[in-house]
Parts: C-alpha cells; structure tokens; sequence
C-alpha cells in the first residue's frame, strides 16, 4: 500500500513536472521566438483616476434539484492613492434548477441592460450559472463606469476580457467601444491563467522564468503573440488581447493582463498599473482590485447571516424545519461530526 | 438595477470596544495624536450616562490576519489606511455622571460602541464642585490642560497626611511653594516648612538654574505667612519677619536620637534623661566630668540619691563622652537660634493655629539644624495637640479644632523602616490624624520611607519617578487605583504630577500652576482684608 501510495504521488509530481521542465526557458525562446527585447519595462507614473469592478457569487443552498445562489458586483474608485468612491449592487437571489433554463437570469437580465438575453442559461452547470448570473451585473457595472468615469481613467476588470456566455458579448463590444470613444484605458486582469504553449506549458510560468533567467528586472510586461498558444482563443468572444505583466520587483508572479483590441498606447496602460501596484501588502497586484475585491466578497459572516434570513422566511412561508433539512440538509455536515 | 454608494464615513473609530468594567478600548486613525493620560468622554445615549476614561496605552494595530504586514521591507505606499489600520488606546474607567450629574465609581459598562469624545471643561463640572480649596494647578489631559478645571485639593483630608513623590527636578520646590501660596490664600490650616536653603522666603535658583521667587512675592496673602528666621534686622525688617529662637527647655535629650546614631549605651543614658528638662540636661554636661564614670562609689564622689549623675552612676564613661560632645556641638552649632532661655515656639504654634503657612528659615544651617528644629517643634505640635486632646469632655468632639500640617523634606530620613530613633515622627504619622497633626512627607525614595507611614498618608502628590520600585511602592500605597497610570507616571513631565486624595473621585492629572506665575495672577486678585470675618458691630 506504501509503495503503491508512495508511486502514485511521485508520478503525479512528475507529470506536473515534465510541464514545467528544467529547460522550460530554452524551450520557451526556442519554440515562441521569444527575445530579452520583448520585455517592455514599465515605468511607474501616477495611475490617476483608477476604477476597478469585481463580482463575487455564493451558492447557499443546494439540493439535488435546485440551488439558490446569490451574486453581487461592485465598483471602487481611486485618484491616485485615495479612494474617492465605492458602490454595490444590491444581492441578488437566483434559483438555479429546477428547470433547465434558468428563469431568474431573463429578468436579471432585462433589469440591467433594459433588453432579453440574446441566448437563454442553461441550470445543467450550477457552478457555470451562477458565474453568468455574477458576470451579468459584473459587465452592467463595468458598461455604467465606462460612462461614467472620466475621459483618460483606468478602467480594471477582474479576470479576461472575454465573455463566458453569448449574451453577454454585445454588452462587452459596447463597453470596449465606449472606453475607446473616452480614451478610458480598459484591460482585464487574471491572477491565473489556462494559456499554455508548446503541448501544455503552462505560459505564466515560462515567462517568468525566461524573465529571471535573464535578469529582466521587474517592472516588465511582454505583449504574448495568439500564434504561439496551444489552443486560440474563441475570437468570436475575444475581446482583448493578451499580455503578460510582472508589476512589482517584489510580486509574486506575473499577472494575465488582456487590453482592448488594437490598444496603442499599451505602455502608458502598464505604466499606470505598475504606479498602483506598489501597495506594501500586496506588491505586484493593482490595489484598486483587492480594493474591490474586499469590497464585493460574499464573506462567511454575510452567507451565515442570509442563511439565517431565508430560514425565517421559510418557516413563515410554512416549511418545517425537517422539510428545509430533506431539501437542503448536507449529510456532510452530520458526517464532520463523528 | 442599482448601484449604490457605500457609506465613507468611518464608523469603526472612536467606538467603545472594551469588554470589562474596568478596561475600557477603542481605535482611532492611523495618524491621530494621542498621548498618554489623554482624558476621554463616553457618550451612552442609551442609559444617558456619561463616562470618563484615562489613557494608559497606545498600539498600532490592524485588522489584517498577518501580523507582519507592516514589516515587509518593501512595503513602499498603502492604499485606503487609515480603514483597515489604527492605533488601538486603552484606557482606564474614573466613573461616570448619570442623567442627574451625579457622579458615580465605575460600577457599570457603557452600551457598546458608545462614542468616545474630547471632553469640554462644562463636562467637569461636576469634579469642579467636589474639588477642594488648595489649588495646585489645572486639570491636564495628555499633553494639554483643561482650563477652567483646576486642582484643588480639599483642606479637609491634608491632615491625613500628604505624600509628595518626586525625583530632583521635576519640580517639588515649584509644587511646594504654590501649595504655601493656596495655603496662605485659603488660611484652612497651619502648615509648617523648615527651609535649611532659604529658598521659600525670598526665593533663588530652580534645580535647573532658573530664578525663582519665594512667598514673600506672594503679598496679597501676606497675612497667611508667618516667617521665623535668623536673618539679620534689616532682612527681617524689610519682610515683616520674626525672630527664631528655640530656648535649652525646648529641647529634650531624646531629640538626639533623630540627629546621632547612637549606641545602646548612649540611649540609656537618654533613656535616664528622658523626664529632665532641656536646660537642666545641657548644664548638666556642660559641667559634668565624664571621667567619673562608673561610680562605684556614690557617696564617696559627693554625687546625691536623685541628682541627675545618680542617674546615670552605672554608666561608662565613654557614652557619657560622646552624649556630652553632641550636645556641646549642637548648642554651639545652633548658636543662631538656640539660646538658654527665650522661645519662639508659642508664637510659632499660635500661628499655626491661626491658620498660617509657617516658615522657618535657617539658611545656611545644614541639615542637622534643620533636623534638630524640626523635631523640636514636631514634637511640642503633638504635646500640644495631645493636650488639649484630653482636655475633651465624653460628649465633646473628639478632634483638635486646630489643624497643622508638618512639612519633612527627604522624608526617608525620619521616616524609614524600623528607625525606631526616630519614633516621634512615626508616632505623628501614626497617630497625629487624630490630634489635627498631619505630615506632608516628601521624598525622592519612597521605597525608603516605611510602608505603614505610606499607608497612612491619603493624598498622593506624584510627580515622575524614573525607579520602578519607588513606582510600585506608590502604586500600592495610595488609596485609588494607580496600578493602570504606571506608563503616565513614568512619562510625566516637569511641572506634572498625578493627585490621589480621598477628596476627588479619581486620579487628576494636573499642571502644577508655574510658582511665579500663580502668584502674579494672586496679587492682581482683590486684596483679602484682614479685618474679613471679625464682628463689625459693637
């Protein structure tokens, strides 16, 4: 059993490892044509007016025909280093399931963009849906910011720049064309990313390899050419285009950063992050989106205290509490305790 | 859809946090000045109450789960602060004023997350009424002073004794001269001073150089001094002052054992002295021939049954010598103002008795002097006292009419543990409270002055002790909690002290009044006549 245990971990390390090998930089030059000169160095200005979005969404109840999710997004804006503004929607409750086509998302839908979704959401995937319900007021927010923040601001969303679902796509196309007719710099910042290279290298990592190896000192970004990424983005639901950013001399890890289509002055975008992403608690990573991040997150406290709402209203509404239990009871729970 | 704008206002600051009766926190910004003895207001607008508070310590904090955010050696600029860090201040509770304005001990919490304010003068208006008569000085939180609120300290418990605690320089002469001043002002009881430097009366140079002035500046209370010195005429002239003389009958054989440390030879011969007058005692060995001692043989040197060498027949002729040589050193040394007949004492204590600041200046004296002055009139003040203390009928008030504070500088001296030489300085301590006799003790040591002394003494003058045991000892001594004010006291300031007496319901933080300041804003006051409170009418 040992040995059997024992095996499998080191074969697991070893396929982790034959992704990331130790001639992961040779390779990388080799089959990207990637050059030191690539690498742009940033040169951090004041980022002036900055506004950032991020959504955040919590399945609270969960049965095996339906769940009930709730999501939210939020906006803070920040001139420089104070924050001058910061706003929430309000949470909204969305049951996924029974039935296959979400019902809530047509009118959540229609609440915020004054029109039906092009494309109906399917309730197969709890997970997926409750990420298209969050994306939805996540991109209202975003296209009511491009609006309303002035011309030449930062415009920072939390993950790509390419929408999950159809419906969302002209609203997206909308807010790119709005930050373009603003000069609002947009781009789209992931702490992760699925790109990989050369059969499944994983990119964030072979760039910031080939960056250490050559002594490419931080604050850097490289502009990452489709061509050289295994699987090419749907360009149908693209909206930006990918680059690869180390903020901070002392950040973690490089960041994902897409900006809008045919985005000219790039460098003055990285510029600007770099010149808000020198906040001693998290070097590297534009503080106006941990700013949202805090701002938005469904925290432990808030889905106690939801939870503990909706029991009440249920109890009015007449369900007892051995109904909410066969409905929404986790035998996890009762197993944690032996 | 909505979006809506989340409230900026911080809310989180300046909100009791503190769980128990006794300790009370909240937070405030980042970058707030607070200090150490900052005086606090809580608002609980439920109950309608009104609590105050000290603080005693300041702490960064945050409300990040990693403690070692702040010491990141990158850590080059922060976003949004002041929301997430903030200095934590504890403070202690001093009582509250319910809806009447009434005040009471801390004996209840405030509702949580009561507001924390800067409180006015109008909010001590009610320790403004409970204060007493000696002022000292103004009322001071953290770095600043609450004007309109000033220290006085009530007439009524002095004679329960006075502890002034100080380390040199930090301002014990300026305290004590000021607290002459209010004395003199407010004519409530007698205090005494013995001033071996002659810097009361005329005043000199403060411990840090800078002139001073003495209570003779002080004219508009000229009435409540009285002065006794050696001085010459004209000095005495020009400043109204009396005479000192202390006669040989003043003076009695134990009064040695406060200035000599002497053997248990020595005290029985004291011992055998102890019934003989001053002047008979002084003759005695200024005649007697110490060599003839141990008398074998009584009736053969011609020496009577009951004359004073009888007394001391068996005695060697060593002790004798050394008895004989102190007094000769201390009537010689004392020659200024100690003679063989002719007292000032009755003077000195009706004075006291009229409610006066006495001072008796020896300048130039030294220290013995101002020891061998001292007890004498210590210890005609408790004969006195104890007097008419038995003079009460059944039914009559237990208590002297007459109140007189003794003022002992470098109390450690008289005062220290098991100084059993010094036994009527412990009896005044002890005892004198309830004769009107009470000490006013000051000291840099009080680790050095006998605990049950400090145990007696019910208002503590603290004024910055750098010892941490001399910091303890206080601490336990006094009869409030000062066990939370340890940072304050450490941190106090030259002019600053800390009062504890029974009169006022809290510790005050105080501002001792500047002496020559004080004074000048006295004689610009009205004038007291002298003639207020005689009958008028005939």
């Amino acid at each position: 059993m040992n040995d059997e245990y024992a095996g499998a971990v080191k074969e697991a390390a070893g396929r982790i490892r034959a992704r990331v090998p130790g001639d992961l930089v040779e390779k990388f030059a080799k089959s990207c044509s990637i050059s030191a000169s690539d690498f742009i160095p940033c040169n951090p200005v004041p980022p002036g007016e900055v506004c950032a979005i991020d959504g955040s969404n919590v399945t609270i109840l969960e049965s095996g025909s339906m769940a009930l999710a709730i999501v939210r997004a939020a906006q803070t804006t920040f001139l420089d280093n104070e924050r001058k503004r910061r706003s929430v929607t309000p949470m909204t409750f969305s049951l996924i399931g029974p039935e296959e086509e979400n019902q809530d998302f047509p009118v959540l839908y229609a609440d915020c963009f004054g029109q039906p979704p092009g494309k109906p959401l399917s309730n197969e995937d709890i997970s997926r849906a409750a990420g298209i319900l969050r994306d939805t007021v996540e991109y209202w927010v975003t296209e009511r910011m491009a609006q309303e923040l002035g011309g030449g601001a930062l415009l920072l969303r939390d993950g790509p720049l390419r929408v999950s679902h159809e419906s969302h796509d002209p609203v997206l196309s909308r807010i790119v064309l709005a930050c373009k007719d603003r000069e609002i710099g947009l781009a789209g910042i992931s702490k992760r990313s699925a790109a990989t290279w050369g059969g499944g290298h994983p990119l964030l990592t072979a760039v910031h390899a080939y960056a250490k190896k050559h002594r490419i000192r931080a604050p850097w970004w490289i502009r990452i050419k489709p061509e050289v990424l295994d699987h090419q983005p749907h360009a149908q639901w693209q909206h930006g285009e990918m680059h690869v950013a180390c903020l901070h001399e002392r950040s973690r890890g490089p960041l994902k950063i897409e900006l809008a289509k045919n985005t000219r002055d790039a460098g003055t975008i990285m510029d600007r992050l770099a010149g808000c992403s020198a906040d001693g608690r998290i070097p590297g990573y534009p503080y106006p989106l941990l700013d949202a991040h805090r701002t938005v997150a469904l925290t432990e406290e808030i889905v106690d205290q939801v939870k503990n709402s909706l029991v009440r209203d249920l109890a009015e509404a007449g369900i007892d509490r051995q109904t909410y239990e066969i409905l929404f009871g986790d035998y996890h729970d009762e197993f944690a305790r032996y | 859809m909505n979006l809506h704008d989340t409230d900026t206002t911080d809310h989180s600051k300046y909100r009791l946090i503190g769980r128990s009766v006794l300790a009370y926190r909240f937070i405030a910004p980042h970058d707030e000045t607070l200090y150490i003895g900052d005086i606090k207001k809580i608002v609980d607008r439920t109950k309608g109450s009104t609590f105050f508070a000290k603080v005693t310590d300041l702490s960064h904090d945050s409300n990040f789960a990693d403690p070692k955010w702040d010491t990141r050696v990158y850590a080059e600029q922060f976003y949004g602060l002041g929301e997430d860090v903030f200095i934590t201040v504890d403070a202690v509770p001093l009582g509250f004023v319910d809806m009447d304005g009434k005040f009471h001990k801390p004996r209840t919490i405030p509702s949580k997350f009561s507001v924390v304010e800067d409180p006015t003068a109008e909010d001590f208006r009610f320790l403004t009424e409970q204060m007493g008569e000696i002022e000292v000085g103004l009322m001071r939180s953290g770095q600043d002073v609450i004007k309109d609120v000033a220290v006085r300290i009530p007439a009524k418990v002095l004679p329960q004794h006075m502890g002034v605690f100080a380390t040199t320089g930090m301002g014990k002469s300026n305290f004590m001269k000021t607290f002459c001043a209010s004395c003199m002002q407010a004519q409530k009881f007698g205090l005494l001073i013995v001033d071996p430097h002659g810097e009361y009366v005329s005043g000199g140079k403060s411990s840090t150089g800078d002139p001073t002035k003495g209570l003779v500046h002080y004219t508009n209370g000229k009435n409540g001094l009285a002065i006794f010195t050696i001085r010459n005429e004209n000095d005495r002239k020009k400043y109204a002052m009396n005479r000192l003389w202390l006669e040989y009958d003043d003076f009695r054989i134990s009064d040695l054992s406060i200035l000599y440390d002497l053997t248990s030879a020595q005290y029985d011969i004291i011992e055998a002295f102890s019934r003989v007058s001053g002047s008979e005692a002084i003759r005695f060995f200024e005649t007697v021939d110490p060599e003839i001692f141990p008398v074998k043989d009584p009736l053969a040197a011609g020496i009577k049954e009951g004359s004073l060498a009888w007394l001391i027949r068996n005695s060697m002729a060593g002790p004798v010598r050394v008895i004989q040589r102190h007094i000769e050193n201390i009537t010689k040394s004392n020659s200024a103002f100690f003679r063989q007949s002719g007292s000032s004492i009755g003077e000195i204590i009706r004075n006291l008795h009229d409610n006066r600041v006495v001072l008796i200046d020896i300048p130039d004296m030294g220290e013995r002097s101002e020891l061998f002055v001292l007890s004498i009139i210590t210890r005609m003040i408790m004969e006195k006292h104890r007097s008419e203390a038995r003079g009460f009928g059944i039914d009559e008030k237990q208590e002297s009419s007459h109140q007189v504070l003794i003022t002992i500088e470098e109390a450690q001296r008289v005062l220290a543990a098991g100084g059993a030489s010094t036994q009527m300085f412990r009896e005044c301590a002890m005892e004198g409270r309830k004769f009107g006799v009470g000490l006013c003790v000051i000291t840099q040591q009080p680790k050095n002055v006998d605990p049950k002394v400090l145990a007696q003494i019910n208002t503590f003058v603290v004024m910055g002790l750098g010892d941490r045991g001399d910091r303890e000892i206080i601490m336990g001594s006094a009869k409030q909690d000062l066990s939370k004010m340890e940072i304050e006291i450490q941190t106090l300031d030259r002019g600053e002290a800390i009062i504890s007496t029974i009169g006022i319901p809290f510790p005050v933080s105080t501002r001792i009044h500047r002496y020559e300041d004080y004074i000048a804003t006295l004689n610009a006051g009205k004038k007291k006549d002298v003639r207020e409170g005689l009958e008028t009418g005939f």
